[in-house]
């Protein structure tokens, strides 16, 4: 469970540039919920994520998780809690590290990493059956490096180590922005399997107003750094992708 | 000593700093320059403390605290202080150029009549005690990298150069990650002043100079090799750096036989470097 409290953020304060990025943001995200947060460009979405996730420390206001106070905890200190899927395919895992790699440190996201191996046989089979659920052939290339990989893949394999160590919140940025509409829709509908069947906290950015309206159990739309309409889960089921789009005119 | 055997030797001796290289450019995609003064200190702190009396295993300790300090100092202006890397290695290494002629004293300090590594192991006819002693140096650093690469920790390591968002994501502080990087890409740079200052019988102040582009070479090198394996194995990529190194010095051999003005020695130097750049396409791009 997230809860955000008069939370506000405002980027170069005091000089000519300052700009209002979140404005007392409060919000509560409980288990189970996959939370779309939409808005024009500019409207404070990104940040709000980004406030969560510890990539941006708000001037004011509180983030707790799991009833633990994160707000001056930085980005890498909340991975305790946090899973994180970037706009960017590319972002999410390690170019020049093999599959089994980037799988390991996935497998202590929220552990020390000591000086000792990780990687036996025992867990090379664990991420064997893991990656076969992907149904992309990756269980045979193991060893490769994931840099060989398409964008897709990459951002398939991405998805899936935000749940291979305790997650329990998982913070998507515009994840399909950079892919094409079927894969898009096969990592959307992977992302959400992956929350339903972690029961994870969910929340996603995005532009695309059907994947809002197909995955998300609250769509929250943001205007000038702030919540300007929330649908809950009774709702969301009934909003339609033209009402949404009359928001953003 | 013949020509080559010695080139053969200095490859070996340098192995130690072209690892190093291979951990800050390659791993951390910093080419680090602190690497000029770090194996200078490396020299000095083993010819002070050799002509003190000191145990040569003991000096190596000091030679190591030194080139992982000087490694942190980097890493911590480049991080915390958020100057670029470049210039924070240029900082370092002006700054350790008063520091190495304060812990000298003087410009210049020959190794006479010291207790040095080679005198440790029971001298042979028919082998070189200094290629003995630079083998089993360069087996165990091989050894130990390749060991520290594959932990969780190494592991850790070598993914921060690729993708910093994905690291941190994965709880790993990449600041503190990065400082550790240099601090061991520096050490290592130290061993092979140690390692050098001894074989050659003296310290001075200027052998550091224009250093650092031997170890990148043997980095290049290694990896143009390695790109015809096709491999990233990282064992392979380890003896490679150390096959570079030796190649690199015996190409520089080659060219003085052949009557190459040695003032002539670093433009030759910096054409190489440039000529496996462009053969080997060296893209530090990544993603």
């Amino acid at each position: 469970m997230i809860t955000i409290k008069n939370t506000g953020h405002i980027f170069s304060p005091g000089t000519p540039n300052a700009t209002i990025a979140l404005r007392d943001v409060n919000l509560q995200l409980n288990k189970g919920d996959f939370v779309v947060v939409l808005g024009a460009n500019g409207s404070g979405k990104s940040t709000l994520l980004n406030a969560i996730a510890g990539v941006v420390i708000p001037d004011q206001g509180q983030v707790i998780i799991d009833g633990n106070d994160v707000s001056d905890l930085r980005d890498f200190e909340r991975s305790k809690w946090i899973a994180r899927v970037f706009q960017d395919p590319l972002a999410g895992t390690a170019a020049e590290l093999s599959i089994l790699d980037n799988l390991r440190l996935a497998s202590i996201r929220t552990q020390s990493k000591k000086l000792k191996f990780g990687i036996n046989d025992k867990f090379k089979n664990q991420v064997a059956d893991a990656v076969s659920v992907l149904q992309l052939g990756l269980e045979n290339k193991l060893n490769q490096p994931v840099g060989t990989l398409s964008g897709g893949q990459r951002q398939a394999l991405t998805l899936l180590m935000a749940v291979m160590d305790n997650a329990s919140v998982l913070l998507m940025d515009e994840p399909t922005a950079a892919l094409d509409p079927a894969t898009a829709a096969r990592i959307m509908q992977l992302a959400d399997d992956l929350v339903k069947k972690h029961n994870l906290t969910a929340m996603l950015v995005t532009h695309s107003l059907k994947d809002a309206v197909k995955y998300g159990n609250r769509i929250i739309l943001m205007k000038e750094g702030a919540i300007f309409k929330e649908w809950d889960k009774a709702t969301c089921k009934e909003v339609t992708v033209e009402e949404l789009i009359s928001y953003y005119e | 000593m013949d020509f080559y055997t010695a080139a053969l030797l200095q490859g070996l001796g340098y192995a130690a700093m072209g690892l190093g290289i291979f951990i800050s450019l390659k791993i951390f995609n910093i080419p680090d320059i602190t690497t000029d003064g770090s194996y200078t200190l490396g020299g000095v702190i083993t010819a002070v403390g050799l002509v003190a009396g000191w145990h040569p295993l003991l000096t190596l300790l000091f030679v190591i605290a030194g080139g992982v300090g000087a490694g942190i100092a980097t890493g911590l202006i480049h991080t915390k202080l958020k100057v670029n890397s470049l210039l924070a290695g240029i900082l370092v290494m002006t700054a350790l150029y008063s520091v190495n002629l304060g812990i000298m004293g003087r410009p210049n300090i020959p190794l006479m009549n010291v207790n040095s590594i080679f005198e440790m192991l029971p001298s042979s006819e028919s082998m070189s005690m200094e290629l003995i002693v630079f083998l089993l140096t360069v087996f165990l650093l091989v050894a130990a990298l390749y060991y520290l690469l594959h932990t969780d920790f190494g592991i850790a390591m070598r993914a921060t150069g690729n993708s910093e968002r994905m690291v941190r994501a994965m709880g790993i502080n990449t600041g503190v990650m990065m400082i550790t990087g240099l601090a061991l890409a520096n050490g290592l740079t130290a061993i092979s002043g140690f390692l050098l200052v001894q074989y050659q019988g003296f310290a001075d102040i200027n052998m550091g100079i224009g250093i650092v582009i031997s170890g990148l070479a043997s980095v290049m090198i290694g990896e143009a090799i390695a790109k015809m394996f096709n491999s990233n194995n990282i064992l392979l990529q380890l003896v490679l750096v150390v096959a570079g190194s030796i190649l690199f010095r015996l190409i520089l051999a080659g060219a003085l036989s052949s009557g190459l003005n040695p003032n002539y020695l670093k433009l030759v130097t910096a054409s190489l470097v440039l000529v496996v750049l462009v053969l080997t396409k060296f893209k530090r791009s990544r993603s």
